[in-house]
């Protein structure tokens, strides 16, 4: 058994809070770098520029990139032999971790105690969200990703029929781009769960959105489907901010898994161009 | 290529047809009459905050006849929740949040004499249609660029609703804060619009 100290994770996630909040990722940098490049609308060229100038004051002045600093996720992906030292009540201190480093911060607290009646806000913005997994590496994986409100509401789930095809999928996701996608802070990044389960599903499509750009699916069905929607939702005309371009998404990120023989769930996460995530691997000492 | 071309020249076309105005707060029917759909505002004066939890509150004081703690009279409504002001600084990271949110919750605050809202995104055709009616706007203000957005911030400071948080109503002094003209009052939308474009 090889041992990491609890205050270890503790003091990298506090780095990583503070590192999302701040910095752009340098893929979603980029990715927005080439569409100011090919975009052909002034307003959306305009929109796309002022979204990297925002980038730059961000982490320059140490103010959080959007003003909603989102639902934190906490993701811990344990490897092979690892134990956690103290980890006792993990979630305990995660939270811990998190309220100090938004109340410290000046980052805001987004999240209400009881979703229908006092919606009193924690003051905190915990709980996170916090999942763990196993895996055969040798260090563990720690990720944060931080998910704003306003794009986390447009996101859905459908239970198809496994008879459903390929086109089925790309007109659904079309149909929601053109409802909602105005709301999610466009140009989107478009996190797509397929298979799974009801609760699988939306669980993968949060992974989805969170992949890096230039990650693309393995399964070149996938990857050949993943390029598709992106084109159909960027043929849309939507745009930037809802205000016409050829930007309307950046990605379209697929996770697959398997399902039950009577099912084909699909979930849509939109998440905003400030795509907040920061992750570190630790190695036992 | 054609294609290409054709579009080119029909977006440079729209860019140029595009207006800027410079307006201060209060904004009143006279100043808005001559916005459209598609134009750059550059505002600048006084502005109060008001998101999901305040308008709540503000709608059921309406209701049952309580006094306001602000006077909507010509006011300019940003639906917003900033990140606190850090030490040093003018503001926090501010910048819109989603408007059809607010959507059910508008016309009291109309009938109260709103005559701007700040957010982003499209909201329901009813909206569209009480803006005709009670001669008001629906400014749109890039969203998730809150830290440029605050260079546009003089001052912010609550004045109701302290307990909500972000949610509570701020006073909000801002200068040459960029913003689109989404609906005006004559029907006109610019996500309609924007969508002939391409």
């Amino acid at each position: 058994m090889k041992s990491i100290k609890i205050t270890t994770i503790t003091e990298e996630v506090r780095k990583l809070l503070i590192k999302a909040n701040f910095n752009l990722p340098e893929d979603v940098t980029e990715a927005i770098r080439n569409a100011a490049r090919e975009e052909k609308s002034c307003r959306a060229r305009e929109i796309l520029e002022l979204i990297l100038e925002n980038a730059e004051i961000a982490s320059k002045q140490k103010l959080p990139l959007c003003q909603d600093c989102g639902l934190v996720y906490i993701d811990l992906d344990i490897g092979r032999d690892i134990c956690i030292e103290e980890s006792g009540n993990l979630s305990d201190l995660l939270n811990q971790t998190v309220a100090e480093t938004y109340n410290n911060n000046y980052l805001r607290k987004s999240v209400v105690s009881d979703p229908l009646y006092e919606r009193k806000n924690t003051s905190g913005n915990i709980p996170a969200i916090i999942h763990t997994g196993f895996t055969q590496d040798s260090y563990l994986h720690l990720k944060v990703c931080l998910k704003g409100g306003g794009s986390e509401n447009c996101s859905f789930l459908y239970m198809l029929e496994p008879s459903a095809s390929e086109d089925d999928i790309i007109a659904l996701i079309l149909d929601e781009v053109k409802k909602n996608v105005t709301k999610s802070c466009p140009p989107v990044i478009i996190g797509v769960g397929i298979g799974g389960s009801s609760s699988e599903v939306t669980r993968l499509a949060r992974i989805a959105s969170f992949r890096n750009l230039e990650v693309r699916n393995s399964d070149n069905r996938y990857k050949r489907l993943e390029e598709k929607i992106l084109n159909e939702v960027n043929k849309t005309g939507i745009g930037p901010q809802g205000l016409g371009g050829r930007t309307t998404a950046l990605a379209c990120n697929i996770e697959h898994a398997p399902c039950h023989i009577a099912s084909l769930p699909l979930a849509v996460f939109f998440g905003c161009h400030s795509t907040r995530r920061a992750d570190s691997k630790i190695s036992p000492p | 290529m054609m294609t290409n071309m054709k579009n080119y020249t029909q977006n440079t076309f729209q860019n140029k047809e595009q207006n800027i105005h410079r307006l201060s707060t209060p904004l009143t029917e006279e100043k808005i009459k001559n916005l459209k759909a598609g134009d750059t505002v550059y505002l600048s004066g006084t502005i109060i905050s008001a998101r999901d939890a305040a308008h709540k509150r503000i709608v059921e004081s309406i209701i049952s006849g309580k006094k306001l703690p602000v006077n909507l009279k010509n006011s300019t409504i940003f639906y917003a929740g900033p990140s606190p002001t850090p030490p040093g600084k003018k503001s926090g990271s501010i910048g819109p949040t989603t408007a059809s949110r607010m959507d059910s919750l508008t016309e009291p605050l109309l009938k109260e004499g709103l005559k701007a809202m700040i957010g982003k995104g499209r909201r329901s055709k009813e909206v569209v249609d009480l803006l005709k009616k009670y001669k008001a706007v629906y400014l749109v203000a890039v969203g998730g660029i809150s830290a440029y957005l605050s260079t546009k911030v003089k001052s912010i400071k609550t004045i109701a609703y302290d307990d909500l948080g972000p949610e509570a109503i701020y006073e909000i002094e801002i200068e040459n804060f960029p913003l689109f003209v989404a609906y005006d009052i004559y029907g006109g939308d610019i996500f309609e619009s924007a969508l002939l474009v391409e």
